[in-house]
């Protein structure tokens, strides 16, 4: 007994921290060393600051952050937003509304896709940190090897995905003859988010949410929205072009980087992971869009945002200016590849972004680039379409499916009205 | 002679369907082991088509090991898991087998209720708890020390009822028979309950071990610091949205599994027979 009482003892006060005045940053759980490297260089900057960031992994970020919120804490004092759920913070007054602390001129440089995320009931609530694209990447060699000419490779020029989906019939392989193709033509790197996904409905120029973000009735079972569905129903079930259950980002990316497919529409961030692949050549061919219709591509990324409680606010406020800069975020991208969410920082990347793939993406930001829908309810709205477009791709029927999410989706939205 | 083969016949049936089971439940474990020895990049390489190479790794390289090691502190997420698993078990033991035994022989007003109110605690989902508990914790001030990763787990109401449902087969006439004697009722339940519920305790040891060492959410919300992080938010901080370590993150996985596995090849005999014993006994 008491060894064990002794034990107990040493463990409580082993655990008593020092009491001193800092920061507490709630963020992504990207690599520390990277993280650490930017923290470092604000807090040599600013010594009378203590900044102590804690990293949570994706998977479990959002509730995570919304347990730290609960109860009006004032910490963390700073956190990481993802840019669509912006509003439902915002709304529940865990956000402190920036624009008396951020000038019209701070803010000019920002793409302005990424400050209409950022903004709500005409104030804003967070600072754009990074911003994101999709392009079509395709595997040269087996384009080469079955005798099908490249997409374009050029900004601006784009396939239809009627004609992608004619490549991806002649590029699914089986060479083995097992039932199972050894060669998939395309695989859709992030299969069920509405991030990767709405800008198919959009391209056939229809709306995904009502103006107000508060209803879906009619809009996920709108001819547009049906049709996007019947074609991403097709590449996995009809035409069978596209594996099933590949619910991954990371293995999508594996299967294209080891040739096990020949197309993969997938974002910006695997322009740096694919480097890993050292017998991969690949090529980026603008993101497609239906015939008829327009080009649109996904865009945004993650935001900065100062709780609304926090006892910091002007060590908060430089901490997240310091974040944003125009340096930061070009040494950001150097350290982690990720897209800055302000125009300016590129002029300090330019070797990086003369590149050719580079070139593509930042074109599409500048013209045809779309925010995902702004809505209090986004993450309701975005875990149901999840739902939803997983069951699709496993063969059940578009329009029943999206019927069903109508619903539940619009009884979670009553909440905001 | 014919019955015999009878026998024989059917055991082998049913050795090969539980071989198959066994395998079903083995391969995964088993690739996942392998592909922790596999150079970091190279790990799909081999999963289409299936075959020798897919579950025996070619290069077979450490570097993984050395790097989660080296490069991610995970030594110290281990540290912290064992003192707080092991803190846990010494206090849940503590507090739940004195209240089980309560539960158990003393009779008071309001015990039916007590012991609903224990039951209750182990059927309400943790998602639901959260949100009190933090604040609960966070008023107390514990927030981001190791008491608050202990102390939440420890009056643990599924080890109550444990303790509760094999104290009852204890016959009351012993513990009589020591109070007549002189002695205390702490003596009672030190020196007779306790030495008799050896199967109790060592399963309560190994599902409360179990329990925190699997714990994920709760730590993370929690603790913020580095120091303070633990085994399960170490392995998952090798994925992220746009990558996943996969070489890291099999080779935290795998090593982070070998604790618990050592505890429970040592605690295994005991294990089986505390849960069959508190189940079946009448």
């Amino acid at each position: 007994m008491k060894k064990i009482a002794l034990f107990l003892l040493v463990v409580f006060f082993a655990v008593i921290g020092f009491a001193k005045t800092n920061l507490e940053v709630l963020w992504m759980g990207w690599p520390t060393d990277k993280v650490m490297t930017l923290v470092n260089e604000f807090q040599a900057a600013n010594p009378d600051i203590s900044v102590d960031v804690q990293l949570v992994p994706y998977t479990q970020l959002f509730q995570t952050i919304e347990v730290r919120l609960s109860g009006n804490s004032s910490t963390p004092d700073v956190f990481i937003v993802d840019g669509p759920l912006n509003p439902s913070y915002a709304i529940r007054g865990n956000l402190l509304a920036l624009d008396e602390y951020f000038s019209e001129e701070e803010l000019e440089p920002f793409f302005d896709s990424s400050i209409e995320t950022a903004t709500f009931d005409g104030k804003l609530y967070s600072i754009p940190y990074t911003t994101s694209s999709v392009g079509l990447y395709f595997n040269k060699e087996i384009f080469d090897e079955y005798g099908i000419p490249y997409p374009p490779e050029t900004p601006g020029e784009r396939l239809t995905w009627e004609e992608v989906a004619e490549i991806a019939k002649k590029l699914t392989i089986d060479e083995n003859g097992d039932g199972t193709p050894d060669v998939w033509g395309l695989i859709i790197e992030q299969i069920d988010r509405p991030y990767q996904l709405l800008p198919l409905v959009q391209s056939l120029g229809g709306e995904v949410i009502s103006p107000d973000g508060l209803s879906t009735a009619g809009y996920l079972t709108s001819e547009e929205f049906l049709k996007a569905a019947d074609f991403y129903w097709n590449l996995f079930n009809g035409w069978k072009v596209s594996p099933q259950g590949l619910n991954n980002s990371s293995i999508s990316r594996e299967y294209f980087g080891n040739g096990k497919a020949a197309m993969m529409l997938g974002a910006d961030w695997n322009i740096n992971r694919l480097a890993e692949f050292e017998d991969l050549e690949y090529g980026l061919s603008p993101h497609p869009y239906f015939e008829g219709g327009i080009a649109v591509t996904p865009t945004g990324s993650w935001h900065v945002g100062i709780n609304a409680n926090t006892k910091n606010v002007a060590a908060s406020v430089d901490f997240v200016k310091f974040l944003t800069s125009k340096e930061a975020l070009a040494e950001w991208n150097q350290l982690f590849g990720h897209l800055p969410a302000r125009q300016d920082s590129y002029d300090l990347l330019e070797e990086e972004f003369s590149k050719p793939e580079w070139q593509i993406l930042l074109y599409e930001m500048d013209h045809t680039a779309m925010a995902r829908p702004v809505t209090p309810g986004f993450l309701q709205y975005e875990l149901i379409l999840r739902e939803t477009f997983n069951s699709i791709h496993y063969g059940s029927d578009p329009e029943q499916s999206l019927k069903d999410a109508e619903t539940r989706i619009d009884r979670e939205l009553r909440k905001f009205k | 002679m014919k019955k015999k083969n009878k026998i024989s016949k059917k055991t082998i049936i049913i050795f090969i369907v539980l071989a198959i089971i066994g395998l079903i439940y083995f391969i995964p474990l088993e690739w996942v082991t392998a592909s922790s020895l596999r150079p970091s990049g190279s790990l799909y390489e081999y999963t289409e088509p299936l075959n020798m190479e897919t579950f025996i790794p070619v290069n077979i390289t450490f570097e993984n090991y050395v790097n989660i090691f080296t490069q991610q502190h995970f030594g110290r997420a281990l540290m912290n898991s064992l003192i707080v698993a092991c803190s846990t078990v010494l206090l849940t033991l503590l507090v739940s087998s004195m209240a089980g035994f309560a539960l158990a022989k003393f009779d008071f007003p309001g015990k039916k209720i007590v012991f609903a109110i224990v039951l209750i605690t182990f059927m309400v989902p943790f998602e639901s708890i959260v949100i009190p508990l933090y604040l609960t914790v966070s008023a107390l001030g514990f927030i981001n020390t190791y008491a608050a990763l202990i102390l939440p787990g420890v009056a643990n109401g599924l080890a109550i009822f444990l303790f509760n449902q094999f104290f009852s087969e204890i016959p009351t006439e012993i513990l009589e028979a020591a109070r007549i004697d002189g002695a205390s009722w702490f003596r009672i339940y030190r020196k007779i309950v306790i030495p008799l519920s050896v199967p109790a305790i060592i399963t309560v040891i190994v599902m409360v071990f179990m329990f925190q060492w699997n714990s994920l959410f709760w730590p993370l919300v929690a603790t913020h610091s580095t120091r303070l992080e633990v085994v399960q938010v170490a392995i998952s901080a090798n994925r992220m949205t746009e990558a996943t370590h996969w070489a890291n993150l099999f080779s935290s996985a795998v090593a982070g599994s070998i604790p618990p596995m050592v505890l429970f090849f040592f605690l295994q005999k005991y294990f089986v027979r505390g849960i069959s014993g508190t189940g079946l006994k009448s």
